[in-house]
């Protein structure tokens, strides 16, 4: 199974970020073609649709259908957030994304925008992201002084205003509301839904909050043609997908496969199967949140819903392989610890639930850890899953439930010595 | 009205509620920490967790976040949503410290009170909990422990929302996550008491009652607060039976009581924490005739003689009355029957300028530092038509033209200040009633001992002419009086033959006629609580 390259053909290129080179290589066309031909807005819409383009941040809500939440007649302006919050453990793909091609990422913000008659557009990065923004603000003001973006492009007569944000390192503002309230100034805290951020968003307007890599399958859409794009993917998930693969593999790194290709292929032949010959023991394939999988159970397509019906998501994309030399007590520990620190403490059972389990898989790894520390924690998991204001509670919960029943054996020895 | 089915039971409700009020309004109590009508919804604590039934979808979700529906199927009792309650109250005791034997909440507690229905399991916990500061005075009237919080963000939501200062915040992020001062801010708005009774556990406290007396032995009334104009509805929570505990000190706090239309849930901290000239030392205890104790009979009878000498002698516009409209409508009523009915006195007045100085807010406290002005316009309690306001009738006493005064709840200072000779030394004599000592009670020929608000029943008119009724707490003290009763007396030695057995048939009498006053019924206020104040959210 081959990697196929959409968004990421031109990250070979280093002088990609440039915007006379990105130009040379059909950046912006686009979008050009976009403000040339006057493409009715709802078209584009309809198109994303079609091209069954799934949000690619982890949650994977349809972008199109997305946009069509935005009311069409508000009387307040409406805004677009780039999630660019990339805090997801093992993930790393947006990160090429911005810093290999950010005009492509700017150039469906552009497109997104003109489809939702949007003006203002919000880059919300992750704080630590200071090469990302660096290479994305020369971006900005390259294309800005091409005219590509800022007041009246391409004397169209639209505007366009790109604004980057840096976040200040909590891993809670990647979810779109708490990105909200920390974009505005408030702490990093979701909110409650609903309303939805398309009707009440950013400042109390409108607001599409799209992923960094979805926004950037938006120009190929656009030259390909929304079914073309389909096509690509599987019937629900349309296009390609970013793999963020790290651990014990023989080749780690961020490969692009088309959706509904498998897991296993994409560990054993894309990247060069187990480092060193060894077994493979335990793989998360969507971010640290993404419940574990054993090396029996790996074999499934990597598109939303055939992970979802193997007990796991597809996520952010993010595959974290583990030979037989890891200890999943330590690991259950570590991914613990990390839930306790980002909780945001806003929700009483994610507050004092992350921290309760976190502390019992310390207490497990120092050899005092009793049976019925298991049923406990897996109690405790079930009382944080889906109660909360968002979904971090349950991605403590649902890896949880995965780590103690899949390996509840190792845990147990770690009791007996 | 809206039609929906709660615990298996198809009720109705007004349009408008979400589904805890609605359960509520139908005596379904579902338990909350975060959620206050008054505030804006936060749906944090996740512990008002009920089973929604739409469409044929069953959900388990937030009571206060979702909005009761017509056709809306909601249960509270089904094993998930009962395990869901557990859990929730489960992680909120994991790091509270369970301090309830030195807790001054205990009692009123919500954690306590939830635990006793909803949790009673054995603890499981087998972790170290977190440590917080203890005792943080938040603010001059509040102090804090963090350990207690259960960070529903009720008192942040307050300041924000309702005050509108940004004073306390809940800073940090996990389970260690902390409520205290924004930096270099303190919790000192002029309503900051509200946010202990917003508090649901017992994190914030008031200075003022913290290790006074436990809240079971408070017995509450419902009373008005006579601090300014505006009539906030309250609780007064007394206690005579634990003496030992708190010497001398009858009411022990004071609560607001809701009453949308007033002061809502809040009352300001003034009329929180203005309740101690209630059992001040210096108040008035004993009748005094001549600067010496005397009984009720001699000091009225005393009473009577000086005014009928000197009308006699001088004609009725020798004697004149002040009285500060801050006594009740009942007493108004009594005092203009009296003097201006059966003496004839032309010049009565209540326009005593305040020597408090108020500024109204945006809230609640209005610029009159005086209960009752409106119900003594409505009853005609004031200068009569081209009459001396109360500075011409002090000058008029100045003049020598009034030979006997009579002054009521003021000390004058606003008018004569310190030099009470000015007037006194031109008077044949000057009966005085006062709750409290002060510069014009030992120079009385005459000095009658009033009740206060909290010792007697009668009513208040506020700012917006409500009329508003205020019950009895406790007995005056020594021999002090209502101020009506004393009136009532006084014309029985004057040879009046008035009955008027109690408060009630005093105010039906003055409301004869003013259909603002009939309305009022007075036998549909209340007793004696026993306990919390039942407006607890």
């Amino acid at each position: 199974m081959p990697e196929y390259k959409l968004v990421s053909k031109n990250f070979d290129y280093p002088d990609q970020p440039e915007l006379q080179a990105a130009v040379s290589r059909g950046a912006y066309e686009q979008w050009k073609r976009v403000l040339s031909e006057q493409i009715p807005p709802d078209k584009i819409t309809e198109e994303v649709k079609t091209a069954k383009l799934r949000g690619q941040g982890g949650a994977g809500f349809p972008a199109g259908v997305k946009w069509g939440f935005v009311p069409k007649a508000s009387r307040k302006p409406k805004y677009l957030c780039v999630n660019a919050d990339e805090g997801e453990p093992g993930t790393f793909k947006d990160r090429k994304l911005l810093e290999r091609d950010p005009h492509q990422m700017l150039e469906g913000i552009a497109i997104a925008c003109y489809a939702v008659d949007i003006h203002t557009a919000f880059i919300y990065m992750r704080g630590e992201f200071y090469e990302p923004q660096r290479i994305v603000q020369q971006a900005i003001d390259d294309a800005v002084a091409a005219g590509l973006l800022g007041k009246n492009i391409l004397d169209s007569g639209f505007d366009l205003n790109v604004i980057i944000h840096m976040g200040a390192g909590a891993y809670i503002c990647g979810e779109e509301t708490a990105l909200l309230n920390s974009l505005e100034g408030w702490k990093g805290w979701p909110r409650l839904k609903p309303p939805f951020p398309a009707v009440v968003g950013a400042f109390r307007s409108p607001t599409v909050i799209n992923n960094v890599e979805t926004l950037s399958g938006v120009p190929h859409i656009l030259r390909m043609g929304g079914e073309a794009f389909q096509k690509i993917g599987t019937e629900k998930d349309g296009g390609t997908k970013l793999f963020a693969v790290s651990g014990h593999v023989e080749k780690p790194g961020v490969y692009e496969l088309t959706m509904g290709s498998s897991l296993k292929e994409l560990i054993y032949d894309v990247c060069g199967g187990i480092k060193g010959g060894k077994k493979l023991k335990a793989v998360i394939p969507g971010g640290s949140s993404a419940p574990v999988l054993k090396p029996e159970e790996i074999d499934v397509p990597l598109e939303f819903e055939s992970m979802a019906a193997a007990g796991t998501m597809l996520g952010s994309g993010a595959v974290i392989v583990m030979d037989e030399t890891v200890s999943i007590p330590q690991i259950f520990m570590i991914m613990a610890r990390f839930y306790a620190h980002e909780s945001c403490g806003q929700c009483t059972q994610c507050r004092e639930g992350c921290t309760w389990i976190y502390k019992i898989s310390q207490k497990i790894l120092a050899g005092q850890g009793k049976p019925s520390d298991i049923d406990l924690m897996l109690d405790l998991a079930d009382n944080m899953n889906g109660k909360t204001v968002c979904p971090l509670g349950a991605a403590m919960a649902m890896p949880t439930i995965a780590f103690l029943n899949k390996f509840r054996g190792e845990f147990e020895g770690m009791m007996k010595n | 009205m809206l039609e929906l089915t709660i615990n298996d039971r198809v009720v109705q409700v007004p349009d408008g509620l979400n589904v805890l009020q609605a359960a509520k309004h139908v005596g379904v109590e579902i338990p909350h920490f975060c959620y206050h009508p008054g505030l804006s919804v936060a749906g944090s604590c996740r512990m008002c967790q009920v089973e929604i039934e739409q469409g044929g979808r069953k959900r388990i979700d937030l009571s206060c976040s979702n909005a009761a529906v017509d056709g809306m199927i909601v249960r509270t009792n089904t094993p998930a949503v009962v395990k869901a309650v557990k859990g929730v109250l489960e992680f909120l005791l994991m790091n509270h410290p369970i301090d309830c034997p030195i807790c001054d909440d205990a009692g009123e507690c919500k954690l306590q009170n939830y635990y006793m229905l909803h949790g009673l399991y054995d603890s499981r916990l087998n972790v170290e909990k977190w440590h917080k500061p203890k005792v943080h005075p938040v603010g001059p009237t509040v102090v804090l422990d963090c350990e207690r919080c259960v960070l529903c963000s009720r008192c942040v939501r307050f300041c924000d929302e309702i005050w509108g200062e940004r004073q306390l915040g809940i800073f940090g992020h996990g389970s260690n996550e902390k409520l205290i001062n924004y930096p270099g801010r303190e919790l000192d708005n002029p309503y900051s008491g509200n946010v202990v009774d917003l508090c649901p556990v017992g994190a914030l406290l008031d200075k003022d009652f913290r290790f006074q007396r436990r809240v079971w032995y408070l017995k509450s009334v419902k009373s008005i607060c006579p601090l300014c104009s505006r009539g906030c509805n309250i609780y007064l929570h007394y206690d005579v039976d634990h003496d030992y505990q708190r010497p001398g000190r009858r009411i022990q706090r004071i609560k607001p009581r809701v009453n949308p239309d007033v002061n809502r849930w809040w009352i300001c901290d003034r009329g929180r924490y203005g309740y101690s000239f209630i059992d001040a030392a210096t108040r008035t205890k004993t009748p005094r005739l001549l600067g010496k104790d005397a009984d009720w009979n001699y000091a009225l009878q005393k009473a009577a003689e000086l005014i009928t000498t000197t009308q006699k002698q001088h004609g009725p516009g020798s004697i004149s009355a002040l009285i500060a409209p801050t006594a009740s409508n009942e007493d108004a009523f009594m005092a203009l029957r009296l003097f201006r009915e059966r003496l004839n006195i032309p010049q009565i007045s209540s326009d005593i300028p305040s020597s408090e100085k108020l500024t109204a807010d945006q809230l609640l406290l209005t610029d009159d530092p005086y209960s009752n002005r409106r119900g003594f316009q409505d009853l005609g309690l004031g200068p009569a038509d081209g009459g001396m306001n109360a500075e011409e009738i002090i000058n008029a006493v100045k003049a020598g033209q009034i030979k006997g005064l009579i002054v009521v709840g003021t000390d004058l200072e606003s008018l004569v200040g310190k030099q009470v000779e000015s007037i006194t030394g031109k008077l044949d004599w000057l009966i005085v009633g006062a709750s409290q000592e002060n510069q014009l009670w030992n120079r009385a020929t005459v000095g009658l001992p009033l009740a206060v608000y909290a010792e007697y029943p009668g009513t208040f008119t506020n700012v917006k002419g409500m009329v508003q009724k205020f019950e009895k707490a406790v007995e005056p003290l020594g021999q002090a009086l209502p101020q009506w009763q004393v009136w009532h007396k006084l014309a029985g030695h004057l040879g009046a033959d008035w009955r008027f057995d109690d408060a009630r048939a005093v105010f039906k009498a003055l409301s004869a006629g003013k259909p603002d006053y009939e309305s009022l019924n007075w036998h549909a206020t209340f007793g004696v609580d026993k306990g919390c104040y039942p407006d607890n959210w």
